[in-house]
């Protein structure tokens, strides 16, 4: 069986961007490395992500989201995460749209402006500088926003890096390192050998003692070849994009009780998005298509909190899909009994994709991890009960 | 506007406007929606445009709109239809901005014709290269001055056509020169036949050119335009096949286009299955003889559907119209329909003809040097394209995410058939982006006013109530 496998350290199961970094990371290590993914590479959520580099805490829900996200569990993430984007482009030695200009969370309510006091002194405690702006100083500093809003955070370290080329420059610098990266090559089983596993694609078998299942909105069917099952499913979300506009915003605009973020990316368009959801109904293509009620609901907030965007032109609408975990939290670590298999995705997949990527190098080479993870691995989402979400939302 | 319809048109031209006169007679609700400020689409404009050989002229076009107006059609001018909503409404706004109409109905016909279809060669984005298209409007249809000396080029009775009606306008036309070889093998002879009228002003339209002492060669590949930033000089030609028989005009303006592409993105929104026609390599939508799509109570008419011209977009529009009256328990006269689906017989079989003698010229694109532009809105050139092709990590939607070819405001309409063509190793195989809202961009204002179609939605993006708990 195993007689015509080729061998490799380690496979990367998903050529987005939390493969693509992992892969580069491995390489970077000289382990070799064969990324494959079942179709072009980039093309889930990573390559149809806002590309958000969010560091200071989103406190608000998609649209039909069931639990919250631990927001102080992740700040910790979200800063270390923050100091590696802050060198991957002198590394990669590629430009990657990468601006660091900051980013405002804005509030609406008298409510909602104790939220950001109180979100300000928490993001303080794990060294995220975040500082709250009354009104008139909002203005002077981002003068395009609603004179109806009374205050909102400024976080210096928000940004957002270009999405089309984030993954690609991975995977070029992986591949420089002496990885493979063969697309179209979907894998269709992960069997357990004597030592190690066994990775069948439509295109032959890969033997490794290593597999990092990467798939992003495939991850649980991937993990499920291995016969495991992980509290996990897409959800598809929409984003839109308008003509090109001169550069007149330069930071990351969200809304902390409501799903929104706007920003202006480096080819001059104004991104919209906050996580709305896309429509059930399929494109011939079998992509979600875009669903006008998030449309209508997205943009009309966005027009809100940003009045003159009203007059700029949409020029497109698409869908992708994210990995919603049933805890809303990212999953990262080996699999229980499956001594060699991790999993890695889930909540803000982008912006602790080169984050994650150091993890799973620690991970499988045995070394400590930068940041502690234990209680983000798949273990929780194993035998996960409904009620389990429950609990959470009510705590 | 916004209501229910029986029927909803999206395009006013001739298969728009023949299916609204035939439904307004059989008594079905009907409202025509177009992007221009007035009806009639490219071939019943102020002076015609027309698509192929067929030259019908303006009194027919002006009588058809005014008929269809008076009986009671009713006119959504200067709107696009951006998006359809979850129960397939169609989303029709001002193209400037305003109120978004919502058209709910128990029919769509999708008749929003076809583009002139321009493949990349160096110098087409030097000022001076326009598309025939273009050049009758300036020189025709406004009088304006066109150029000094005009050559027309690519592939295509159209040429012939343009070049006429050019000449008619008093234009200095100094040459025609089309691609194909335009061989009169003994199939097409026998094809011709068929069709002694076309074959008449086919014949016709050569003789203008003969008196104009305006040469038509034939099986000459147009190579470059010559030129800078403040124009083009002239043109450099090839005979087919044969090297150093480089031909080179001066010329001002140079009018080129490969034919007509189907305007498809609406069908191709609203799901309906596409494939890429045989005959022209074009991606069109699949149709059966009435215009049926593969989405239930959705129909294309006309070039939208495959290129014909006016005459078989008018008869696919009655037939459109005939289907639905006959779902309805309402057929039209037999002998009428049975009229029309012979006419619309006879004018498929003389567009394959076209298409056989002339046809698309996709091959062209393998030679296409690396530095040329193939997107223009993004300014992508064809050695970008092929480099993102090369890793073999893309398909053409990736390709287009890497390189940002099609990602303009145009939104791939222009390059999209060029980039599948340069990434498909050879394959031909043209094929489009997938198709998402706004079909055609919209003020962002205008998308964002449909809230008021969810008034479940309102309470989430109004501004929050001062009680709301902490």
């Amino acid at each position: 069986m195993t007689s015509h496998a080729q061998t490799t350290d380690v496979v990367v199961i998903g050529a987005g961007v939390v493969g693509a970094a992992t892969a580069w990371t491995l390489a970077d290590k000289g382990l070799s490395v064969h990324v494959l993914d079942r179709g072009p590479v980039n093309r889930e959520g990573s390559g149809s992500t806002a590309g958000n580099l969010h560091i200071q805490a989103v406190h608000s829900e998609r649209p039909g989201q069931q639990v919250p996200v631990d927001v102080a569990r992740l700040l910790p993430l979200q800063r270390a995460a923050s100091d590696i984007w802050a060198v991957v482009e002198d590394r990669l030695q590629v430009d990657i749209g990468l601006r660091r200009t900051g980013g405002l969370t804005v509030a609406e309510t008298d409510a909602e402006v104790a939220l950001l006091w109180a979100k300000r002194d928490v993001e303080a405690e794990h060294g995220i500088p975040t500082e709250v702006l009354d009104g008139s100083r909002l203005r002077s500093f981002a003068p395009g926003i609603s004179p109806d809003i009374p205050a909102a955070t400024w976080c210096p370290w928000d940004g957002y890096a270009n999405p089309l080329a984030v993954t690609p420059a991975f995977l070029g610098a992986a591949v420089r390192r002496g990885a493979r990266v063969d697309a179209f090559r979907p894998v269709t089983a992960v069997e357990r050998q004597r030592r190690g596993w066994l990775v069948h694609t439509a295109s032959g078998q890969l033997s490794t003692p290593l597999v990092i299942n990467a798939a992003g909105p495939e991850l649980p069917e991937i993990a499920r070849m291995a016969g495991v099952r992980v509290a996990a499913q897409p959800a598809h979300l929409q984003m839109h994009i308008t003509t090109r506009v001169r550069p007149t915003l330069p930071y990351l605009i969200q809304h902390i009780g409501q799903g929104l973020s706007v920003k202006q990316v480096s080819t001059g368009q104004i991104l919209i998005g906050g996580g709305w959801p896309a429509s059930d109904r399929l494109t011939p293509e079998g992509r979600h298509r875009a669903s006008m009620s998030s449309i209508a609901g997205n943009l009309s907030l966005a027009c809100r909190i940003i009045p003159a965007l009203a007059d700029l032109e949409l020029l497109r609408v698409w869908t992708g899909p994210v990995l919603a975990t049933a805890d809303e939290m990212p999953v990262i670590g080996e699999i229980p009994d499956r001594a060699g298999l991790f999993v890695c995705g889930g909540t803000y997949a982008f912006t602790l994709a080169p984050l994650w990527a150091q993890v799973l190098s620690c991970m499988v080479l045995r070394q400590p991890t930068p940041v502690p993870v234990e209680d983000l691995g798949p273990e929780r989402l194993m035998d996960y009960s409904p009620g389990q979400a429950r609990a959470v939302a009510e705590s | 506007m916004t209501g229910n319809w029986d029927l909803v048109i999206v395009g006013g031209g001739p298969a728009g406007l023949t299916a609204a006169l035939t439904a307004a007679s059989a008594g079905l609700r009907t409202v025509i929606v177009d992007e221009s400020d007035e009806l009639g689409g490219q071939y019943f404009k102020q002076r015609p445009l027309a698509l192929r050989l067929s030259h019908d002229h303006r009194p027919q076009g002006r009588r058809l709109i005014d008929q269809v107006l008076s009986r009671g059609v009713a006119a959504l001018t200067g709107h696009v239809v951006w998006g359809a909503d979850e129960s397939g409404a169609l989303m029709a706004a001002p193209r400037w901005g305003g109120t978004t109409s919502r058209l709910e109905a128990r029919f769509i016909l999708i008749a929003t014709g076809a583009h002139e279809f321009m493949l990349p060669f160096p110098g087409w984005t030097l000022p001076g290269v326009v598309t025939p298209g273009f050049a009758l409007h300036t020189a025709v249809v406004h009088g304006a001055k066109l150029g000094e000396r005009v050559a027309v080029a690519g592939t295509g009775p159209f040429l012939l056509l343009v070049a006429q009606e050019l000449l008619h306008a008093g234009v200095n036309v100094v040459a025609v020169a089309d691609e194909a070889s335009v061989t009169m093998a003994p199939g097409n002879i026998r094809g011709a036949a068929m069709h002694p009228r076309e074959v008449l002003q086919f014949a016709h339209m050569l003789s203008t050119l003969a008196r104009h002492r305006v040469p038509w060669w034939r099986a000459t590949r147009l190579v470059a335009a010559n030129g800078g930033p403040s124009g083009i000089e002239g043109a450099v030609f090839e005979r087919n096949g044969a090297e150093h028989s480089t031909r080179r005009v001066r010329a001002d303006v140079l009018c080129v286009a490969y034919g007509f592409k189907p305007n498809s993105e609406l069908a191709r929104l609203l799901g309906c299955e596409c494939r890429t026609d045989p005959v022209t390599d074009m991606p069109a939508p699949v149709v059966d003889s009435a215009g049926r799509t593969t989405v239930d109570h959705i129909y294309v008419a006309g070039d939208a559907a495959s290129i014909g011209g006016a005459a078989l977009a008018s008869a696919r529009g009655y037939l459109a119209v005939a289907d639905m009256c006959r779902a309805q328990g309402h057929p039209l006269p037999t002998s009428e329909v049975r009229r029309r689906q012979r006419q619309a017989r006879r004018l498929i079989r003389f567009a394959h003809l076209n298409a056989q003698i002339f046809p698309t010229p996709i091959g062209r694109l393998e030679s296409l040097p690396d530095d040329v532009v193939v997107c223009r809105c993004e300014a992508v050139t064809a050695g970008q394209v092929r480099q993102a092709a090369a890793t073999g990590w893309y398909d053409l939607s990736g390709t287009k995410g890497l390189s940002r070819a099609g990602m303009g405001p145009c939104q791939g309409r222009e390059c999209a058939v060029a980039v599948s063509a340069l990434t498909s190793g050879g394959e031909r195989r043209a094929m489009a982006w997938s198709s998402r809202e706004p079909v055609r961009p919209v003020r962002l204002g205008t998308a964002a006013g449909i809230i008021d179609n969810y008034p479940q939605l309102l309470r989430h993006v109004s501004p929050p109530e001062e009680s709301d708990e902490v």
